[in-house]
């Protein structure tokens, strides 16, 4: 019954919203029986949301869903799809470390009353999927001695192993290495023509269009387009998930840049959390009076780079200049006298003490020394005057800066990190997504005091998902792809297609590619 | 009619205010469940009440215990407290209690010298003893990420052998038929204060030093340093703060704490360290700092933690009610408090009073 309807999911007018948040409005989406689809948005675009919909994880506000030819009713659960012949493969995996893969794999269907399970029978049925689709991992073999690309396969093995005939697999090659990456590609192909139905999460561009038969396009949760991929090519869908409603040159006045560099980074390179390269010889210069933006899907060393810059993460190579002196092995504490100041990316980790109050906040990076407090001992009164003029200057709404800041709204606490950040005398700015989650009013508000920021003489360095903020906003935008600069767009350059182009790692034809690669990229001609 | 709704609305904001209004509805819920309890043990709770109340607070000597138990169990509430503010969870309080009054009878028992020196070198061995003793779970957590909670309680274990092993060997009184040091010198104990009345000194210093370390939580940089890094760890990092330095005068001024409390109980006290000497002063710390929230709330929390412990001989003499339900009330207000704050009812109301 299966086998013979050629449209495995029909998914009709899905609307889904956290909060405020609108993430789905209104999305439609087919799945043939028997094709690889690849699901294509930028980051926020809601293609993770729409598939953990389909697999039961989310229920949808409204909108429904018809699998193998059936509706899905209002108890559909993650059970109900993997009876259906639904796996997905989450960007976490749901592995146990120290079990052999065949518990892994075993365990989903287990029950409490299987006491003695036939595990030579299983045993042989996985040697022989194994086999099938090219696993060269023992079944013994316990989790935590697998490599990443094997652990992934492992995933892939129970999805198979539990009967699926739709895969969902979630940004899969975000961790592999370009080899497994390669592997992994082939094997979807593989399971293609074998009768599978395959939807692949992803943003880049080259894999879409390595294996998939059609791609879909979200933007803002929105369905834009679905193409065939032989009708189609990178950049147009470049140009559908960026924003095509904007397209005006920015209107925003802004100042010429001081000739010399403020903030000059030299071939740094930082790890990730598996001592991975995640910045691969960067280099860039941010000079007085000069916005630079970074632009990259997330991911790609973004986080690692400002965090390195701050001084929040080590760096394995490279230096880093503030101002002329080399400040690569300084302090945090070092950098922030230096006045290299930090907009987190996540306010709630890097950002606040939410137990702390308002005012606590607004000073704790300097309440070590005057006039804040004087051997050691704090001065309430002075403190409370800098907040309440902080609290003035920035507009926090906030009921009196002795309220824990964990109870002022997102935006307020935003103004805060930013008041913080731009109190004293910056001199470079390193703003990492300063506007997100951020509503209209208080957007404008952050942008606009970046500007002034750097009106006044301040090198700003924003790194930002969204490009139509960097394009408002910058001199230069930097293009950041897998932990390197692979272009480099002044003001009048700016194009959203390119953008969005280069940040899925295309290099456009014509483009300004150089002999010697990109490493110069960054910096002034 | 409004406004007072309003104004008590806000006296009730989430916060200071509202922990402290939601430990005292538990120490208030506890005592109900002890004349709950009372009455199905055949007593009448009013009586019950009375008596334990009449027992810790009338009569000198009755008053005079009840202060020597708030000295350990206040100096154990910020054993706790401190630490906790910081990131540890000191369960460790107990062992490191022990060792400090085994290094203090030590000195106490083999120096000889004027009475203020040996008992100023027998205090600060006590300290150190304590500090001794944390810095094994200490560093295993700073080097080897290792969960304090674990460690801690296990050395509780090594250190009351240890001062089993003391009492019966090294330090044993060889007077006695039991595991015993013999008892301080007359000239080392600590005297009263003011002279005559029978107050111990040890009262005024866990007074004196619960106001100093309410001052150095809420007016110090070390102390904001300390709450900032308590509260969340990167964050104050990324603002510069020598977070591990701060997080280990924390912890090491815990433990100094709880043995600092072990050395003035023998000191002023009890006078022996023996088998089975000391009362779980430093395992009741750790209710008395949650449900006392900062060092004052400590302080009187400890206080009337001190009253039951003390009353509850005389309740059970007088009614006949197991002083054993005074542990239970130990550990009640507690749950409670915990109940209350993670109950549904108490979500909405605070986000109502915001």
């Amino acid at each position: 019954m299966q086998a013979d309807s050629a449209v495995a999911v029909s998914m009709r007018g899905i609307c889904k919203s956290f909060g405020t948040v609108q993430a789905l409005d209104g999305v439609d989406m087919d799945i043939s029986a028997g094709e690889i689809r690849a699901l294509v948005g930028e980051n926020g675009a809601g293609k993770t949301t729409l598939m953990t919909i389909l697999y039961g994880m989310y229920r949808p506000d409204a909108g429904r869903m018809t699998v193998w030819g059936r509706r899905t009713g209002r108890d559909w659960s993650p059970r109900q799809a993997i009876k259906a012949r639904i796996g997905m493969l989450h960007q976490h995996f749901s592995l146990i470390p120290n079990h052999t893969v065949l518990e892994n794999v075993l365990m989903p269907q287990l029950g409490w009353t299987h006491m003695r399970p036939r595990w030579h029978h299983h045993r042989a049925v996985l040697e022989g999927l194994c086999r099938e689709y090219g696993f060269s991992f023992p079944l013994e073999a316990r989790v935590e001695s697998l490599s990443v690309g094997q652990q992934q396969q492992v995933e892939i093995l129970k999805l198979l192993y539990q009967g699926a005939r739709l895969l969902i697999l979630d940004e899969p090659t975000a961790v592999l290495t370009p080899q497994q990456t390669e592997r992994l590609l082939e094997l979807l192909l593989r399971l293609r023509d074998q009768g599978h139905s395959v939807v692949l999460i992803t943003h880049k561009l080259n894999e879409a269009f390595a294996v998939a038969d059609s791609i879909t396009v979200l933007r803002k949760g929105r369905h834009v387009a679905t193409v065939p991929r032989k009708d189609s090519d990178p950049r147009e869908i470049a140009f559908m998930m960026v924003d095509r409603e904007w397209s005006a040159t920015p209107d925003w006045e802004l100042e010429a840049p001081e000739p010399g560099p403020l903030l000059e980074v030299k071939d740094l390179v930082v790890g990730d959390e598996h001592q991975r390269p995640a910045v691969d010889r960067v280099s860039l210069v941010v000079r007085a009076r000069e916005l630079v933006g970074v632009a990259g899907v997330a991911g790609n060393g973004q986080t690692e780079l400002a965090e390195a810059l701050v001084g929040i993460r080590r760096t394995r190579g490279g230096r880093i200049v503030i101002a002329g002196q080399d400040a690569t092995s300084w302090t945090i504490t070092r950098r922030l006298r230096a006045g290299l100041r930090f907009i987190p990316e996540d306010r709630h980790r890097h950002g606040m003490v939410g137990e702390l109050s308002l005012a606590e906040n607004l000073v704790i990076d300097r309440c070590d020394s005057p006039p804040f407090s004087v051997r050691g001992v704090l001065r309430r009164p002075v403190i409370r005057q800098a907040a309440a003029e902080a609290v003035e200057r920035y507009g926090i709404q906030a009921p009196s800066p002795e309220t824990p800041m964990m109870n002022l709204s997102g935006g307020n606490q935003q103004r805060a990190v930013l008041a913080r950040a731009l109190a004293g005398s910056p001199r470079v700015i390193v703003a990492h997504q300063p506007t997100r989650g951020l509503d209209f009013a208080a957007t404008e508000y952050v942008r606009a005091q970046l500007v002034r920021c750097a009106a006044q003489g301040v090198g700003v360095l924003v790194f930002s998902s969204e490009l139509e903020e960097l394009m408002l906003l910058c001199h230069r935008i930097l293009v950041m792809y897998r932990g390197r600069f692979i272009g480099e767009l002044s003001r009048d350059e700016f194009d959203a297609g390119t953008i969005g182009l280069l940040m899925t790692g295309q290099v456009p034809d014509g483009g300004r590619r150089d002999g010697q690669g990109t490493r110069n990229l960054g910096q002034p001609a | 009619m409004k406004n007072t709704a309003v104004t008590v609305k806000k006296m009730l904001r989430p916060g200071w205010g509202s922990s402290a209004t939601l430990a005292v509805a538990s120490v208030v819920l506890s005592l109900a469940a002890l004349c709950v309890c009372s009455f199905l043990a055949g007593a009448s709770p009013l009586k019950v009440m009375t008596a334990l109340f009449e027992g810790a607070l009338r009569g000198r000597y009755a008053l005079v215990t009840t202060l020597s138990e708030w000295v350990a169990m206040t100096l154990c509430g910020l054993a706790v407290l401190i630490p906790y503010r910081a990131g540890f969870f000191n369960v460790g309080g107990q062992g490191q209690l022990e060792v400090g009054a085994i290094a203090a009878a030590a000195v106490a028992l083999s120096l000889t010298a004027p009475r203020p020196l040996v008992v100023l070198v027998a205090l600060l061995a006590a300290v150190a003893a304590g500090i001794l003793v944390v810095s094994v779970p200490l560093v295993l957590r700073l080097r080897r990420g290792a969960s304090e909670v674990t460690t801690t309680i296990m050395m509780n274990f090594a250190c009351v052998q240890f001062m089993y092993a003391m009492v019966t060997g090294p330090l044993k009184d060889p007077e006695s038929w039991y595991g015993t040091t013999p008892a301080v010198p007359e000239m080392c104990r600590l005297p009263s204060f003011p002279p005559g009345t029978e107050i111990p000194v040890g009262t005024w210093v866990a007074v004196l030093i619960t106001v100093g370390a309410a001052w150095l939580m809420s007016s110090t940089v070390f102390g904001l340093h300390l709450r900032a890094v308590g509260g969340n760890r990167p964050a104050a990092v990324a603002a510069g703060i020598p977070a591990e330095r701060v997080f280990t005068k924390a912890v090491l001024m815990g433990a100094a704490l709880a043995g600092l409390a072990g050395g003035l109980q023998l000191l002023g006290y009890t006078f022996r360290v023996a088998e089975g000497w000391s009362k779980s002063w430093g395992m009741v710390g750790i209710p008395i700092a949650l449900l006392g929230g900062n060092p004052l709330g400590v302080l009187v929390v400890g206080l009337l933690f001190a009253i039951l412990e003390t009353g509850s001989r005389s309740m059970q003499a007088l009614t006949g009610v197991p002083a054993a339900l005074i542990y239970l009330f130990q550990g009640l207000p507690v749950l409670i408090y915990l109940g209350l704050r993670a109950s549904a009812w108490y979500s909405r109301w605070a986000r109502a009073a915001r």
